[in-house]
This record gives structure tokens, C-alpha cells and sequence, in this order.
């Protein structure tokens, strides 16, 4: 009787729990089939905000309504930019979130200043840079971390050296602070270019890579000149960056950068030189290519098959050829 | 009504997952005078350029069933719909895309995060030139 009785009571506890699962989870839909209703009714008026010079006033919502048309109009700001990005800061400065959130980074809960320094970055307002930036001193490494991104998608060009300080010294991952220098991009070269001369090696090349990522050819000039820097890493990194912006006038510089002692940096050079192309560089790199050690050799060899393909098969016919270039007329074959 | 009013407006495909971006733009091209066919993924905007020869197509690169590099394939392998000039909607840190887009075809790219004038001016730009 007491085993009956106790397996009618997990029966029925059983079903209990499932009827409770189910209706929990009619609730769920219910609720994100109720937002997105709530989505579908105010787009129309946060694209009129976003897109509509004419437009100056948004609507006045409150409760559910009002957080939903801030999502919408985070989510384009993190879609859009130009004027349109300018307007969603405008509202958002205005409905006073930006001063609220900028408030809330101060606040004693670390929930808190995470969720405020993260929702700012799609706020598009200008106005809270120096919070955020102070915020990448936060004790919380979330905190500087979402300050971080922050920064990235407001485009704060002053946050260059922060970011990349916070990086080397590891108090913010450097794939979030490498993301948000990558997001501000171009704008961004000049302080980066002053970097170049910074004391700290790590400085230089982190600030190498970014401009050889986000720069043009035209901010290449001030590059040829970390090819002679004392530092390995930054002379390897100078010719990887002016390698990847086509540079032609780093080439008589990498030309020499060959003969480094340094086995990687001279097979970043001899991989630039292939980027930038030009046949003065052949002779050279053939050199290398027949009697250097494995990397720069097998780099050396790639460049030339894709400088002049013609003279890579004509050399590796040679009984001096050596692998490297035997390889490399092998790849062209295929 | 004037004869601008009169004439048959041109007709735009937008294709794209995220339906706040496709509202967008569709409203954008809309208020500026074309026609906008809408698709949510890359099966529906290649149905829809068979049902209907848009003038131009604006499509995401990231796309549930067939991508907007193989949409523009698609696009360029039929003969009702080889010249349709496409523009690709590409994500700002993903230079491979660009290329592929050309390889596959496209004409033109905007990179995300983009300007809804910018676009629109890509858009009469490419049309103009017809």
C-alpha cells in the first residue's frame, strides 16, 4: 500500500512538473510572439527617425514600447552609419538614456556598469567617450572589456592608445580591443602612426599590424623606416604591413631587409615583396630562394611564382634550384 | 500628373535575413521612387527574380539557403535574369568578401555597417548608367 501510494505521488508529481513545463513554455512564446508584435507596429517609426531628414520628434512610449523601440534603434545603429547614425544618437541623448546608462557606469554593482558600458557602443552618442574610457579602468574585466567594444563602435579615435595599452598589458582580451581598433578603422591611422615611435617594442608592432590592416597605400611612408628598427618583431611586422598595402616604395628597403639576421623577418620580407610585386626584386629573392634556410627559401620562392611564374619554371629546371623553388613551379603546374 | 509619374517605376529585389535592414532599405528605395520586391533568404530571392526580372538586386552575402554569392551566380547563369546588376551587402572586416563578389558577378558592394544614402546612391548610380 505505502509502495502504491508513493508511486501515485512521483506520478503524479511527474505530471505536475510537466503541465508546469508547458504552460511555462506557451508564457515564452507568448511573450517573444508579443515583442516581436511590438517590434513589427514601431518599425515604421524608428526607420522614419533613422531615415527621415523631416523627421525631428520620435514618439512617446513608454513601459515595453519605449525598450523595444531602443532595441531597434540599437540594432540599427550597430547597421548603419552617416547621418543616420548621428540621428539615433540624437534620440537617445535626448530620451536621456545615454545620461542614465553614463550614471549606471559608476554604479556600485558590476551587473550594472557591464550592461551600461555595453548598451552605450549602440547608442551612437559621442558624449559618453570619456566615460567610457574611464571605464576601461574599471576593476572588472567585463567592464573593460564592453568599454572596449564600446569605444570600437563609437569610432573614439582617442581610444587608439587606450586600446591598444589595454591589450599588451592584458587587462582587456586582445581579439575585443584588436576588434574595436579594426571597427574604427581609417580613422584611426594617424594616432596610430604616432605609435610608431613609442618606446615600447610591443607598441610599435601592435600599431605596425593595425596599419598595415586598416591603412591605405598613401599612409605607407612613415613604414620603411621600422624596417631598420632594433626590435625583430617590429622589422618582421613593418614588412608583413607594407607588404599588405601594395606599398611600392618600401620595396628597396625589403630588398635589403633580406639580408636581416633574423630568419622570419627575412621571409616577411621576401613574402611583401611578392604582395607588391615589381621584377627588381627577382635577383634577390632567387638568392634566397636557392641558399636561405627553410621559411625565408620557401617564402622567396612564392614570391617569385607570383612576381614572374615564367622564371620560376625556367630556374627550377636548374640543377641548382633546390626544393623551394622546384615546389614553388610544382604549385604554378597545378 | 506628369510624364516621371506616369512611367513604370524600376524594380528592385532586396534580399536579406534581417528583416529591421530589409524594412529599411525597402522603405528607403521605396520612398525614392522604385518598385521593392522583398526576399528572406537566397531560395526566395532567386524565385522571385524568375517570377518577376528586377531592373537591380541588392543582396546580403550572409543568407539562410543559398548565399548572395550564389544567388548572383544564379542570377547571372539564367538568361532572363544574366544582366540584372547586383549590388552585395558585405560585413566591414571581411575584404575576402568583396572579391568573391566580383568573382561571382556582382557589380557593386556596399560594406555593413552602411549609409542608406550611400546606398541609394550606389543604386541611381548603377541605374543611370543603364
Amino acid at each position: 500500500m505505502t509502495l502504491a501510494a508513493g508511486v501515485l505521488v512521483l506520478a503524479l508529481a511527474g505530471v505536475v512538473l510537466v503541465l508546469v513545463l508547458i504552460v511555462d513554455r506557451g508564457r515564452a512564446r507568448a511573450r517573444v510572439d508579443r515583442l516581436r508584435e511590438v517590434a513589427d507596429r514601431l518599425r515604421p517609426a524608428a526607420i522614419d527617425l533613422v531615415d527621415d531628414p523631416e523627421v525631428a520628434e520620435a514618439p512617446v512610449l513608454t513601459g515595453t514600447e519605449a525598450r523595444v523601440f531602443a532595441e531597434l534603434l540599437a540594432h540599427y545603429s550597430r547597421l548603419l552609419r552617416g547621418e543616420a547614425e548621428d540621428r539615433i544618437g540624437a534620440y537617445f541623448e535626448a530620451s536621456g538614456a545615454v545620461d542614465h546608462m553614463r550614471r549606471q557606469l559608476r554604479s556600485r554593482r558590476v551587473r550594472r556598469r557591464v550592461q551600461a558600458a555595453f548598451e552605450l557602443g549602440d547608442m551612437a552618442s559621442q558624449r559618453s567617450v570619456p566615460d567610457l574610457l574611464h571605464a576601461m579602468a574599471d576593476r572588472s574585466l567585463d567592464v573593460r572589456a564592453a568599454a572596449a567594444r564600446s569605444l570600437g563602435r563609437l569610432g573614439a579615435t582617442a581610444a587608439v592608445e587606450p586600446l591598444i595599452d589595454a591589450a599588451i598589458g592584458q587587462r582587456v582580451p586582445r581579439s575585443v580591443a584588436g576588434a574595436a581598433l579594426l571597427e574604427i578603422g581609417a580613422p584611426a591611422v594617424p594616432d596610430l602612426l604616432k605609435l610608431l615611435d613609442h618606446p615600447d617594442p610591443r607598441f610599435r608592432s601592435y600599431a605596425l599590424d593595425l596599419v598595415g590592416l586598416v591603412g591605405s597605400a598613401t599612409d605607407a611612408d612613415a613604414l620603411p623606416a621600422r624596417l631598420r628598427d632594433p626590435s625583430s618583431e617590429v622589422r618582421a611586422t613593418a614588412a608583413a604591413a607594407i607588404g599588405r598595402l601594395g606599398a611600392a616604395t618600401g620595396r628597396d628597403a625589403l630588398i635589403v631587409l633580406l639580408e636581416d639576421r633574423v630568419p622570419f623577418v627575412r621571409a616577411a620580407a621576401a613574402t611583401a615583396l611578392g604582395q607588391i610585386g615589381g621584377r627588381s626584386a627577382t635577383t634577390a629573392l632567387l638568392e634566397v630562394a636557392r641558399h636561405d634556410v627553410f621559411d625565408p627559401a620557401s617564402e622567396a620562392a612564392r614570391a617569385l611564382a607570383r612576381i614572374d611564374p615564367e622564371l620560376v619554371f625556367t630556374v627550377a629546371e636548374e640543377p641548382d634550384a633546390g626544393p623551394h623553388l622546384r615546389e614553388a613551379a610544382d604549385r604554378l603546374d597545378l | 500628373m506628369s510624364a516621371e509619374d506616369s512611367a513604370p517605376k524600376q524594380v528592385i529585389l532586396i534580399a536579406d535575413d534581417d528583416e529591421d535592414i530589409l524594412q529599411l532599405v525597402a522603405f528607403r528605395l521605396e520612398r525614392s521612387g522604385y518598385t521593392v520586391i522583398k526576399a528572406r533568404d537566397g531560395e526566395e530571392a532567386i524565385e522571385a527574380a524568375r517570377k518577376q526580372v528586377p531592373d537591380l538586386a541588392v543582396l546580403d552575402v550572409r543568407m539562410p539557403k543559398f548565399d548572395g554569392f550564389e544567388v548572383t551566380r544564379a542570377l547571372r547563369a539564367d538568361e532572363a535574369t544574366k544582366r540584372v546588376p547586383v549590388i552585395l551587402l558585405t560585413a566591414k572586416v571581411q575584404d575576402g568578401d568583396v572579391q568573391r563578389g566580383f568573382d561571382a558577378g556582382a557589380d557593386d558592394y556596399v560594406r555593413k555597417p552602411f549609409s542608406p544614402q550611400e546606398l541609394r546612391s550606389r543604386v541611381q548610380a548603377i541605374l543611370g548608367r543603364r
